[in-house]
């Protein structure tokens, strides 16, 4: 800001509260190429009916002008209905690439929780780890699936993003320079998530359902992520069982372990709470984030060990969600 | 830096930038799924940036769709047979929330006079009385160049 005219005089310690998400260098790196930005908000219903193990695919409508999505928010059912969309699970791909944005793993998707901010909670519209520039004229694909439990007839998701008005050049930028002076394409940094059920599968006909029992005297479960297809930045991880159904599962009782088993680098020496992990939700930060990205590299996989020493409860479908960034070329 | 380069650009063709605060009654009669006539920011004589918004009441049920009258663009880009308005809780904050005031992704550009059009529907359950909507902006004013910064002007790398 030029100070000489907009200097505060009682110092300069105060910012400012409502600028909205940190843009990534990436994001910033696009928008430098376009003259003008305007609010962009695309929510799009999942078109579920109540059906359990239901799938929907919904189709985006082309936008005139390029975008930048940065986040989402969710509005869909309640604590006993999709459980606010911890039990309402997404895929979104991006048509013109086929490039999906969930490790197709057994299960191919993430609890919507881990997409976007719900409703008034302390985060109601949470960013992805990075932006997803948009094309102009091409189209998202949403594929949404009903869990097993309560299924969610309804609700939203909402993409937050930015028009990328008055383009200079008649196609989008194809590469970008980074901070660092690195010129890299556009496209070459994705969001990228990756979810694992928590505990043993159940054979089920219509959907993939885990279950972790409860402690007599211990329950572990062993789950492994699929390797990586090219080298990843992990930034936060997501859970959808702090509670379930509104109720509390005592998740102080549930204790985890990671390990990158291509580096044999283990986060946790020693098993850890998961609410000191994962984030849910309800809180401020709905995906915990790590103190620095954790670069996965290629080939490499992740471990999970997760232990259950709640006494009673089961852990239904809990699913943990790993964010990131996918650091491949189309 | 608390702004991206584009907003720096727009704050620095003004020498002064003050703290301005729109509140607009939305009208809800408390029907369920009511659409109001549609709303209007107040016309300012200065050019303004818009940068976060809040509700007062506490029904997450209810709908908005917002276009700029002036530049001319739709800010919500369903645009399907039955198009699907934004939940208001992804635009604006709420009273009770953590956060009462919602910023946006980037602040919003508008000249002087220019204004925001606004269109409610009202919850389908327990519907909204009455409601006001609140822009929190920045009034830019005194124009370096007596013209200040404009669509056409647009951000330079």
């Amino acid at each position: 800001m030029n100070n000489s005219h907009c200097k505060i005089d009682t110092g300069d310690w105060i910012g400012n509260a409502w600028t909205g998400p940190d843009w990534t260098p990436y994001a910033r790196a696009i928008a430098d190429h376009y003259p003008n930005q305007v609010p962009w908000f695309l929510t799009i219903p999942t078109t579920l009916t109540g059906g359990v193990g239901q799938r929907r695919v919904v189709v985006t409508s082309p936008n005139l002008y390029d975008v930048l999505i940065f986040g989402a928010h969710i509005s869909i059912g309640s604590d006993s209905v999709g459980d606010n969309g911890q039990t309402v699970y997404l895929q979104i791909t991006h048509l013109e690439t086929g490039i999906p944005w969930v490790v197709p793993n057994i299960l191919g998707y993430a609890p919507m929780t881990a997409f976007g901010g719900v409703r008034r909670n302390p985060t109601s519209n949470m960013k992805f780890p990075e932006a997803f520039f948009l094309p102009r004229r091409t189209k998202l694909k949403l594929e949404f699936t009903n869990a097993q439990i309560a299924a969610a007839t309804g609700g939203t998701i909402t993409l937050l993003g930015v028009q990328l008005t008055h383009p200079s050049t008649p196609k989008p930028p194809e590469r970008v320079t980074m901070p660092n002076g690195d010129v890299i394409p556009v496209g070459s940094r994705l969001p990228w998530f990756a979810t694992i059920g928590v505990g043993q599968r159940i054979f089920d006909p219509n959907s993939v359902v885990f279950n972790l029992p409860p402690a007599s005297p211990m329950s572990q479960s062993l789950e492994f992520l699929p390797p990586s297809q090219c080298n990843v930045e992990i930034h936060d991880v997501h859970c959808n069982f702090f509670a379930r159904d509104g109720l509390s599962l005592t998740p102080d009782n549930l204790a985890v372990k990671i390990v990158d088993m291509g580096s044999h680098n283990h986060w946790t020496p020693n098993l850890s709470p998961i609410t000191g992990v994962f984030g849910v939700f309800t809180q401020a930060y709905p995906s915990l984030p790590f103190n620095k990205p954790y670069l996965l590299q290629k080939g490499h996989r992740i471990q999970i060990l997760t232990q259950n020493n709640t006494p009673t409860a089961d852990i239904i479908n809990g699913l943990i969600t790993l964010r990131g960034v996918r650091l491949c070329e189309y | 830096m608390f702004f991206t380069k584009y907003v720096y650009q727009i704050l620095d063709r003004y020498r002064n930038h003050l703290e301005l605060i729109d509140s607009i009654p939305i009208n809800f009669t408390g029907v369920a799924g009511e659409r109001p006539p549609a709303v209007f920011t107040n016309d300012v004589s200065s050019d303004m940036l818009y940068f976060a918004a809040h509700v007062n009441y506490t029904n997450v049920g209810t709908l908005i769709r917002i276009k700029s009258v002036s530049p001319q663009y739709e800010w919500m880009a369903n645009n399907d047979p039955n198009p699907q308005d934004t939940p208001i809780e992804a635009v604006a904050g709420i009273s009770t929330q953590v956060m009462p005031v919602l910023p946006l992704v980037q602040p919003f550009f508008v000249k002087k006079d220019g204004r925001l059009q606004m269109n409610f529907t009202n919850a389908p359950t327990s519907p909204v009385t009455g409601g006001i909507f609140t822009w929190r902006l920045l009034k830019l004013v005194d124009p370096i160049d007596g013209m200040g910064w404009d669509y056409s002007v647009g951000f330079t790398s």
